[in-house]
């Protein structure tokens, strides 16, 4: 039987990574041929927004770029882990070097896990079930439960340099489809309800990080792997 | 307080007018000074082990690559340390066995080319003495290079050149001794 916590039973939603660093009014001078370079590097690159302190961009139909005065962020949507960092790498090698900066402030890999459950009712029992929280069901308040719904617990470890964030949260999605009239016949159910475990995980550096001592690529290997070997046991008090 | 601040203060001061460089007034301006956030430069820097915590795991060629480099910077510091008490040929040797270390390294980091120009650059700089033995500011000059390798491993082109610069004023050749002879031909077939 599978782990209850097992991230094998997760897909990966989203893949976000953001450096910050000084302002770096660098970005005044080559925003233009930043992305036209990334351009060339992401195909069907489209701006979003372009303003004097941030650029924003996507590239159909996962991946989001942005570039600050302080910071710059890639966020991959429904990608697998491998190929989410190759284009991370990519975009972050390509705006380091760019922008000349030289020095980080904060490094971060946060990666957004969902599990999807066929009812509510399984998606809180699963939840209860790992034994995360005291709080149980039955009747309080003057009301008579059989669940705890929409529970979220959260935690960080830190060493003052590397820290992690944990969040782990159930949520029901509903998302209601607006069929224009005389089209309605077409869509026999307008309304989808998803019932998810969501797994947020932030691992970071909190500390000054030369950007000559920094590879996205070997970083972002090593963030993942350390969040897929320790996830479970993490949540399970270490056993 | 209009603006939403998180973990940090904003202060609002009363309104003023603004003035132009032609001295008319144009409109009213509410200047807002925001608590400084922790300046970069009071904080520590990470050093490479508190970066890749992992790496031994996630990317052992670059472990074995950085153990490496290490070993060749301790025999640099004892090198110097025996050139300092007059042991001459105790220092040579200890530089002869660093030299015998680097081409272990290249396989190691071909795939990151700053470091890799690097090592190559370093391991000719020090073949090219051809036995001569290291003067204390030349062992100084390459220990430090070095040492700035360990620290800053994925170092950048331009720093990379740096780098080579200083040991360049510092005496050493750094051009492999293939290429020289190659460029001495290039350049005699030119000048004909």
């Amino acid at each position: 039987m599978m782990p209850l916590m097992d991230l094998g039973a997760f897909s990966l939603r989203q893949y976000i990574v953001e450096l910050r660093y000084p302002e770096n009014f660098k970005l005044w001078d080559e925003a233009g041929s930043l992305w036209t370079e990334l351009k060339s590097q992401f195909s069907g690159l489209r701006l979003i927004s372009a303003q004097p302190n941030s650029t924003a961009f996507v590239c159909d139909p996962d991946l989001e770029f942005g570039v600050d005065l302080n910071r710059m962020s890639f966020v991959s949507h429904r990608e697998k882990a491998e190929a989410a960092r190759e284009n991370a790498t990519k975009f972050l090698s390509l705006v380091t070097g760019k922008l000349k900066i030289r020095q980080f402030h904060r490094v971060g890999l946060r990666q957004i896990f969902d599990r999807k459950f066929e009812s509510q009712e399984k998606l809180d029992a699963e939840f209860i079930e790992l034994n995360l929280s005291t709080l149980r069901a039955g009747k309080f308040f003057g009301i008579q439960s059989k669940s705890i719904s929409n529970s979220e617990i959260a935690g960080r470890i830190s060493d003052g340099k590397n820290g992690v964030v944990v969040k782990l949260k159930t949520e029901t999605v509903r998302s209601q489809l607006d069929v224009p009239m005389g089209l309605r016949d077409l869509f026999s159910d307008k309304s989808v309800e998803q019932h998810l475990m969501i797994l947020d995980v932030d691992y970071y550096i909190d500390a000054l990080v030369s950007s000559d001592a920094f590879s996205a690529d070997v970083w972002l290997e090593q963030a993942s792997r350390v969040i897929r070997r320790d996830m479970s046991s993490f949540l399970r008090g270490g056993s | 307080m209009s603006e939403r601040a998180v973990g940090a203060k904003i202060y609002q001061f009363p309104k003023q007018k603004a003035i132009t460089s032609a001295g008319t007034e144009r409109s009213t301006v509410s200047p807002t000074v925001r608590e400084v956030p922790p300046e970069a430069q009071s904080r520590s820097i990470a050093s490479v082990n508190e970066i890749y915590p992992e790496l031994s795991s996630t990317a052992p060629e670059l472990f074995a690559a950085l153990s490496l480099l290490s070993s060749i910077c301790e025999r640099f510091d004892e090198s110097a340390e025996q050139l300092e008490e007059g042991n001459l040929l105790l220092s040579d040797d200890l530089v002869s066995k660093a030299i015998l270390d680097f081409p272990k390294i290249f396989p190691l980091i071909a795939e990151h080319s700053g470091p890799a120009q690097f090592c190559s650059s370093a391991f000719h700089a020090l073949l090219n003495k051809r036995g001569q033995p290291l003067s204390m500011e030349e062992l100084l000059e390459i220990r430090s290079a070095l040492r700035t390798f360990q620290r800053e491993p994925f170092m950048s082109h331009d720093r990379v050149l740096d780098l080579l610069e200083k040991l360049d004023d510092c005496g050493f050749d750094l051009t492999p001794r293939f290429l020289t002879s190659v460029f001495d031909e290039l350049a005699h077939e030119s000048f004909y």
